[in-house]
């Protein structure tokens, strides 16, 4: 007699052959450190279109994975979150933001990054992936902290070092990090 | 109807193992092709396309064949009707899974 069906065991096993977790995580949090990193002045592209550009770059894995391994979304969820992404981030780029939302001012650079970060909520709560929604609040608990420590520094080394920008790099970084351990375990329990 | 073991409101297209397989799959991906469920579930050619037929015919998965590089494959998508089955289904499980919890000596 054959195993019984295990639904918990079978979604794990259907969301590690998409790489639902890890692919999200690894590519806007890649590209959300690199930002944060170059201060915004990348020479790569504008960080008004890397952004979105991460989203297309997550469909674009996740429709060869669906192609290659026969399991898939069946939908465009990451480019219609793209697109949102893409008019978040020019509104909060524009002029017309700083005009209205004066004080939003004292948010930057941290409020050029929600827009990604929602993005990433909206491929948690689209997938029920608990995982990519508890990295989602990690990263948006590290853009807030930055911005609330924002005129403080860390001392002791050649510079001081700004809290603004370290916390929201941490916070990139680690979600890159657990991203690439998620990898390893989504292909190992493929290869199980 | 008041009274009524949840048991009864089991759906037997649903309830079976291979089925109630697929529509976790399906749930969970969206859409998936006859290969991959053939893999995943460990079925035969025949058995998964018996199983598959029987859900498309009540309407809980539907069954798209094409060609992709001269070759033909058959994509199987959940509709809204075969989620809400497996909804349901997966609630009487738990239902009854809390009352065999209640009753054990």
């Amino acid at each position: 007699m054959s195993d019984p069906i295990d639904p918990a065991k079978l979604r794990d096993r259907v969301r590690a052959d998409r790489h639902a977790t890890s692919y999200p995580l690894v590519v806007v949090g890649a590209v959300g450190f690199h930002y944060i990193s170059f201060n915004f002045r990348s020479d790569w592209v504008p960080w008004w279109y890397g952004l979105p550009l991460a989203f297309v770059i997550v469909w674009a894995l996740q429709w060869r994975t669906e192609r290659s391994r026969g399991v898939g979304s069946g939908n465009d969820d990451s480019l219609m979150i793209a697109f949102a992404v893409f008019l978040a981030t020019s509104l909060v780029a524009s002029e017309t933001w700083a005009s209205i939302v004066p004080s939003s001012t004292r948010l930057y650079p941290s409020v050029w990054l929600l827009p990604a970060v929602v993005g990433l909520g909206a491929i948690a709560w689209r997938q029920r992936n608990r995982a990519l929604a508890m990295w989602t609040s990690i990263l948006a608990v590290g853009l807030v902290a930055g911005s609330v420590f924002q005129d403080s520094t860390l001392n002791g080394f050649d510079r001081p070092v700004s809290l603004q920008t370290l916390l929201p790099q941490l916070a990139f970084l680690c979600a890159v990090i657990a991203g690439l351990m998620q990898f390893r375990a989504e292909n190992a329990i493929v290869g199980s | 109807m008041t009274g009524e073991h949840p048991a009864d409101g089991l759906d037997d297209t649903v309830h079976q193992r291979h089925r109630l397989g697929v529509l976790v799959v399906l749930a969970e991906s969206k859409k998936a092709d006859f290969a991959y469920l053939k893999m995943t579930l460990g079925l035969t050619d025949g058995n998964l396309g018996r199983h598959l037929q029987v859900l498309a015919d009540a309407g809980l998965v539907k069954l798209d064949k094409v060609f992709e590089q001269r070759r033909p494959r058959t994509w199987v998508t959940i509709t809204k009707a075969g989620r809400a089955a497996l909804t349901t289904e997966l609630e009487i499980l738990e239902d009854l899974i809390e009352r065999a919890r209640q009753t054990r000596p």
